[in-house]
């Protein structure tokens, strides 16, 4: 890690707490998009990030619109996630759920590489229908 | 090659998060310590203890346990080794406090804390301005400002007001937050208003203390009803298991907020006495406790990686806490002395009752599939 980073005297834009080397491009994905899956494989994925939850709001991160990206690549899977705000202390948790989540549930899974973005930022528009429903 | 799963403070190395798991750790102690303090203060006799854990009963439980806690929750956000100096310093004021009974060199270790969070919130802001955000950064001035006016000898109770204001702002940033999730424009003048009365009742109390209080008691009562109104707590308390149990302690808390606010009108500055203890308890244990109560068993993973299941057992200290602070209340409004210990006793009764319920419940749950709830399509 630099030098510059690790005593924070590099801040503003960066707010990335991680970046894994996602193969997905983080700069092209746009709020219109997300989440955004390739193929049934990825549709696949997507449902089974249900079974995280957010432990605050008792709703799964996929109907609370935090999954911005899910691809499988060969025995790995890359997910692009965000957080309500970057303040949240709780992303480092949510990324352990999703790789308990993801690594050996299918065959193959061998590793899971998880990126943890703020742009574009989260908003309540990316909640499902459901989870607007649930907690309207 | 298996992926490992990632640690609270990121690539922050691991001797790092150990400093944080073990600052954590003398927090809780000196809690713990404080809680006896708080005890010997009452009159109840508990075993020979520092004399300093009933003197500094305030400043152990304010600055040196709670200040570590929420500056730790945010250094953990933040992800910078230097945030670290927030907590570590708070930690180290309480530990020097008992240990030497020093209040100069504690006072300067909780400025520096002080000073350090609100440097945190700076760089937060800096990175993305949010309200909530900002809502926040005023707890941690007011925090920082407490610790100030400590520093330069003014006397606790004529700076608790500042320390109260610390976790109310702090905790109405996160709602605020949270308030997002509900349906509709939420329209949040009503808290915008609440929070300039506490923020302006502050100031002026500086001035003029009564007037000031009184001041930031309506704001109290205004962010109270506002958050019991908007909070997402509404939807959450539907859903079960773990979210409704926090739910139900959200609005216990705001209940206890209002009724602090309402104390601090009726009554204007108190020094000491019954009117303090209720006051300033009513705040403490009925509000700030009832959301640590809430919240630790989503706080202490997010802090220390440690997972903790939900269960409808977390119902026992919670109902202690508030059947217990209502005895303390009314013993401390008719005078009677023996009830207002009892319910003190019950205040420390629960605490340790939710610290074993913690305990039990470490460890992860049974598969989620089985306790969720919604969202599936």
């Amino acid at each position: 890690m630099d030098l510059l980073r690790f005593l924070g005297v590099k801040g503003g834009a960066e707010q990335t707490p991680s970046e894994e080397g996602v193969a997905i491009d983080l700069s092209s994905i746009t709020a219109a998009d997300v989440p955004l899956v390739v193929g049934c494989e990825g549709q696949q994925l997507l449902d089974r990030l249900r079974e995280v939850i957010d432990p605050e709001l008792g709703i799964n991160i996929v109907d609370l619109g935090l999954v911005y990206a899910v691809e499988r690549v060969g025995d790995r899977v890359d997910v692009v996630l965000t957080m309500t705000t970057p303040i949240c202390p709780l992303s480092a948790v949510i990324e352990a759920d999703v790789r308990e989540a993801l690594v050996g549930w299918q065959d193959q899974i061998e590793q899971v590489r998880v990126a943890v973005i703020f742009e574009p930022p989260w908003t309540p528009a990316m909640m499902s229908d459901e989870a607007r429903r649930l907690l309207g | 090659m298996k992926q490992t799963t990632a640690r609270p403070l990121g690539r922050i190395g691991a001797a790092l998060r150990l400093a944080a798991v073990l600052t954590l750790a003398v927090a809780a102690i000196l809690m713990m310590g404080s809680l006896l303090g708080g005890l010997g203060r009452m009159g109840v006799e508990t075993a020979a203890m520092p004399v300093e854990l009933a003197q500094y009963h305030g400043p152990l439980m304010v600055s040196a346990f709670f200040g570590a806690l929420i500056s730790m929750e945010r250094a953990v956000a933040l992800r910078r080794a230097w945030s670290l100096v927030a907590p570590m310093a708070a930690a180290a004021g309480g530990v020097s406090l008992v240990a030497t009974g020093d209040q100069q060199v504690a006072s300067i270790f909780f400025v520096v804390a002080g000073a350090t969070l609100m440097w945190v919130f700076a760089t937060l802001l800096w990175r993305r301005w949010e309200n909530f955000t900002f809502v926040m950064s005023l707890g941690a001035l007011a925090w920082a400002m407490g610790n100030l006016l400590w520093a330069l000898g003014q006397p606790v109770w004529q700076v608790t007001p500042w320390w109260a204001a610390f976790f109310v702002l702090t905790i109405a940033g996160e709602r605020l937050e949270l308030s997002r999730f509900r349906k509709g424009r939420r329209r949040s003048a009503g808290f915008w208003f609440g929070v300039a009365l506490v923020a302006i009742g502050l100031v002026w109390g500086l001035l003029e203390l009564d007037r000031g209080l009184r001041l930031v008691g309506l704001g109290f009562v205004v962010v109270a009803i506002w958050l019991a109104r908007h909070d997402v707590a509404h939807a959450t308390i539907r859903l079960g298991g773990g979210p409704q149990y926090m739910a139900v302690a959200l609005f216990a808390g705001y209940f206890w907020l209002a009724a602090t606010g309402g104390l601090a009108i009726f009554y204007g500055p108190v020094s000491a006495g019954v009117a303090y203890d209720l006051l300033w308890h009513a705040l403490f244990v009925g509000f700030v406790f009832s959301m640590v109560f809430a919240h630790a068993q989503i706080i202490l993973p997010a802090l220390t990686g440690v997972r903790v299941r939900h269960s409808a057992a977390f119902y026992v200290p919670l109902t202690v806490l508030h059947l217990s602070l209502i005895l303390r209340g009314i013993g401390d409004l008719s005078n009677l002395d023996q009830m207002r210990r009892l319910g003190g006793i019950g205040n420390a009764a629960a605490i340790l009752i939710f610290a074993l319920v913690i305990i039990s419940h470490v460890g992860r749950g049974k598969s989620k599939k089985s306790t969720q709830k919604g969202g599936r399509r």
